[in-house]
């Protein structure tokens, strides 16, 4: 059985409870912190050094070819390889359905040979119907966003920056529409990296390589494509409007399942994140540095909701009002600067006046305040996941694990046909998973197991079937009669073990909003500026205000949290 | 003799052709996908695609071992086992001419719990068909406390506590399956295979598990094939409206 131990020796520490923080709407408020995955990379990027320089650059006047990175590591020697092709607007779509790209990009080990180079150009621009092997660790593409690329070029190839406002509006100028790792497509495991690749051996880090990879990417291929078209005239993007331009990124429901594949992981990385906030708590008091900082980045991270720019209404009602409420808090912590003797009474504070997205937003800037205080926790981020039956289990044990941890499930009534009027499914159209409403669409019967609610109240009504006659039985008498409720056996086994256990939610509900997955997983990566399209995708913003290549080097300051728009664009022309 | 020599290489460049490379990640899914299609959600199907996948990932052939029985498994739905019969001696559990692929996993929690209970437990699998599904499960369930001996007309095997490797010794003439677990290494009688060189050993073992695990794992394209052939069958038609809100 797998052995999970608490965080923290100190068991005392004020951690919330899981009933607070497993709730899905909650989930769905997290914000980026000092843990989340990109901050985890660049921190490595910036104090190791990391060599990134390019290689192969033949691109012709219009940005259209091939260039190749090269990144020397303390550690090793890895490739970026991009190939970057003419594309119709009519087959630009941020769909992962869809079958061709502006950029397709690889993260491999070694060197690039020309041997090597023609493999990755037959296969790498043909993603999920091409193969890789071993030696790549991350495959993804890119798409321009037509808002802001042309208008970029535009500017630079007549001698003019371009105007912040209309970069703050989008903030990048290319989108990833599917960045894929851990063997996929013949890619190396995440087992293999892990032990081969040590600067890539945290979660999802050669991913978020990659995203950075193509940020930089994007922003040479600007200026390169602008003097192109009038070399006499363009001018380069400034550096500070450079950094302003983080990577897009449009996220789908194929994100979702992974959550509920994975609930060890997710458990996992709730209990780091709980953890910093609970030292925080535990052994850190407001003084006047501290008080400053928060104020500083309260004001911050007001702006940058502030200048987010999305068409969705109840994202703009979430963001207006965590402004408000932040601005708010902001004036209560200047009234009681002098009284406040812990950060309990903040977040207890907030907790009575303001809502989820305001709670959360608070304690990520808490932990923002302290980051240094919690960057040890960083190498508890990764858990090796497996979900073993416990055979010699006494059934009632089983059952006391239910009525402990999967309350929450068994408050559903899954004899209403809402609660279960929603289903997941694989599409044909590149097993895409999608939603189907229950009364409309066909494919119930191939519905994917994201049902963890009702699964759990089906094993605790068997359970009950046989009370009295013999819950003294072992779960492997029980489970050998019933295979249809060993796998949830197993999951409610394992999941006992961890402190924050399942998320909390019937995913097979008519009302459920699926976005709330996905920004939870996409807050773990960092990832900021929301904007929702629908209630099953999502356009973000990575790596906006984060230090460039051509940074590294220099002095970091972790500190490109909460990103907001540079002060003047008049002064850059 | 040159043009001989020509066509054994031809030839083996095309088999080399028809072998598709393939990542740890990539096989567990597929074979889940090839569970999940044929079982649905009325069995653990996660865990009979882990038991294959032990098999293939340790160098025991467990997709070749699973295509022969791919067609038999898909005509014959009805999988439940009968209750096991339980004896002070022994323990008689009756497959029904079934496979173990689909059921080792269940046999090996009643077996770790009775051993876990009673010290010791000597089990009969009668009527049951590809015996290395058992190696398959118990080394990828990785067992702290005890120690497995298990007699099949195909191999002898033993599994040491917390060992995920089992030591495998040629075949003894048996018709059914013998089994005994035990938390004491001692109480097992393997006299037979006292003096016999293991056929494989946890060594090869190890290093067929890492050299795949580094390389990734070489399968005959036509078994990929067959094996996703079947997987596509939990994927639902697209339609239009299903693409509805998704993306743009």
């Amino acid at each position: 059985m797998a052995e999970l131990k608490p965080l923290s020796k100190n068991t005392d520490l004020p951690m919330r409870n899981p009933k607070t923080v497993m709730e899905l709407p909650r989930l769905g408020c997290l914000y980026p912190y000092p843990l989340s995955f990109m901050r985890c990379l660049l921190r490595r990027v910036m104090s190791e050094m990391w060599e990134i320089n390019g290689t192969i650059f033949n691109l012709d006047e219009e940005g259209f070819g091939e260039v190749v990175y090269e990144i020397t590591t303390p550690n090793a020697v890895y490739s970026y390889v991009i190939f970057s092709k003419k594309l119709s607007d009519s087959k630009r779509s941020d769909r992962v359905i869809a079958e061709d790209w502006d950029m397709t990009v690889t993260l491999c080990e070694g060197q690039i040979d020309q041997d090597r180079l023609e493999f990755l150009r037959k296969n790498v621009p043909l993603q999920e119907k091409g193969r890789v092997d071993s030696k790549c660790l991350v495959l993804s593409r890119a798409n321009k966003s037509m808002r802001n690329f042309e208008y970029v070029i535009d500017c630079l190839s007549n001698g003019k920056q371009p105007d912040l406002d209309k970069i703050a509006k989008v903030g990048y100028i290319f989108r990833t529409t599917a960045v894929y790792g851990s063997g996929k497509f013949g890619m190396s495991d995440w087992d293999n990296l892990r032990k081969k690749y040590v600067d890539f051996a945290k979660p999802f880090s050669a991913e978020m390589f990659s995203c950075y990879m193509i940020r930089h990417f994007s922003l040479e291929l600007a200026n390169w494509v602008a003097r192109g078209r009038s070399p006499e005239a363009a001018v380069e993007l400034d550096d500070g409007i450079k950094r302003y331009i983080g990577i897009g990124n449009a996220t789908g429901l194929g994100m979702a399942p992974y959550l509920i594949k994975h609930p060890m992981l997710i458990a996992n990385w709730i209990e780091v994140r709980e953890t910093s906030l609970a030292r925080i708590i535990q052994y850190k008091s407001p003084d006047r540095d501290s008080l400053g900082n928060l104020e500083c980045l309260i004001m911050k991270a007001a702006q940058h909701l502030d200048e987010i720019s999305t068409d969705n209404p109840e994202q703009n009602v979430l963001n207006n009002r965590a402004v408000n409420e932040v601005n708010k808090c902001l004036e209560w912590i200047k009234a009681n600067n002098e009284t406040l003797v812990n950060w309990q009474e903040l977040i207890d504070h907030a907790s009575q006046n303001y809502h989820v997205e305001t709670q959360e937003l608070i304690n990520a800037i808490l932990t923002e305040v302290y980051a240094k205080f919690i960057l040890d926790l960083e190498s508890e981020l990764n858990i090796d996941e497996n979900y073993r039956m416990q055979p010699m289990m006494k059934l009632n044990t089983l059952k006391s694990l239910i009525e402990k941890n999967y309350k929450w499930a068994l408050r559903y009534d899954f004899t209403k046909s809402s609660s279960t009027e929603t289903f997941w499914y694989r599409s044909e159209e590149k097993q895409e998973p999608r939603l189907g409403k229950k009364s409309l669409d066909s494919g119930i019967e191939k519905e994917m197991m994201m049902c963890i609610a009702r699964d759990v109240r089906s094993c605790f009504d068997e359970i009950c079937e046989i009370e009295g006659s013999n819950t003294s039985i072992t779960v492997a008498h029980f489970a050998f009669s019933r295979p249809h409720l060993r796998y949830i056996i197993r999951r409610i086994q394992t999941m006992g073990l961890t402190q924050y256990g399942e998320i909390r939610a019937n995913l097979l509900d008519a009302d459920v909003l699926p976005i709330h997955l996905l920004r939870c997983k996409l807050s773990f990566f960092g990832v900021g500026k929301f904007d929702p399209r629908s209630k099953k995708w999502v356009r973000n913003t990575m790596f906006q205000g984060a230090p460039l290549v051509s940074d590294i080097g220099n002095e970091y300051n972790d500190t490109w949290c909460f990103p907001i728009r540079p002060k003047s664009s008049e002064k850059l022309n | 003799m040159n043009t001989m020599i020509l066509g054994v290489f031809l030839s083996g460049l095309s088999l080399v052709k028809n072998l598709i490379n393939i990542s740890f990640n990539e096989l567990l899914s597929l074979l889940s996908r090839v569970f999940e299609a044929v079982y649905g959600h009325e069995h653990d199907y996660q865990e009979m695609a882990q038991t294959v996948f032990w098999l293939e990932s340790h160098g025991h052939s467990g997709i070749n071992k699973l295509i022969e029985k791919l067609p038999e498994l898909d005509a014959v739905k009805n999988i439940y086992l009968p209750p096991p019969c339980i004896t002070k001696e022994i323990i008689t559990i009756d497959c029904c001419g079934g496979s173990l692929f689909t059921n080792a996993h269940l046999i090996c929690d009643f077996v770790f719990s009775e051993t876990e209970n009673y010290g010791i437990t000597k089990v009969a699998i009668i009527n049951a068909n590809d015996p290395y599904a058992l190696i398959g499960y118990l080394g990828s369930a990785f067992n702290n406390n005890l120690s497995s001996h298990l007699i099949t007309d195909k191999f002898t095997a033993f599994i040491f506590p917390g060992s995920s490797y089992p030591i495998i010794y040629s075949a003894l003439s048996c018709k059914k399956i013998e089994w005994t677990c035990s938390k004491h290494e001692d109480l097992i009688d393997m006299s037979h295979i006292k003096n016999h060189e293991p056929r494989i050993d946890s060594i090869k073992q190890k290093s067929f598990y890492e050299v795949a695990l580094n390389n990734g794992l070489s399968i005959s394209m036509l078994n990929y094939e067959k094996l996703n052939l079947i997987a596509d069958r939990i994927l639902v038609p697209s339609t239009e409206s299903s693409r509805l809100g998704a993306g743009e």
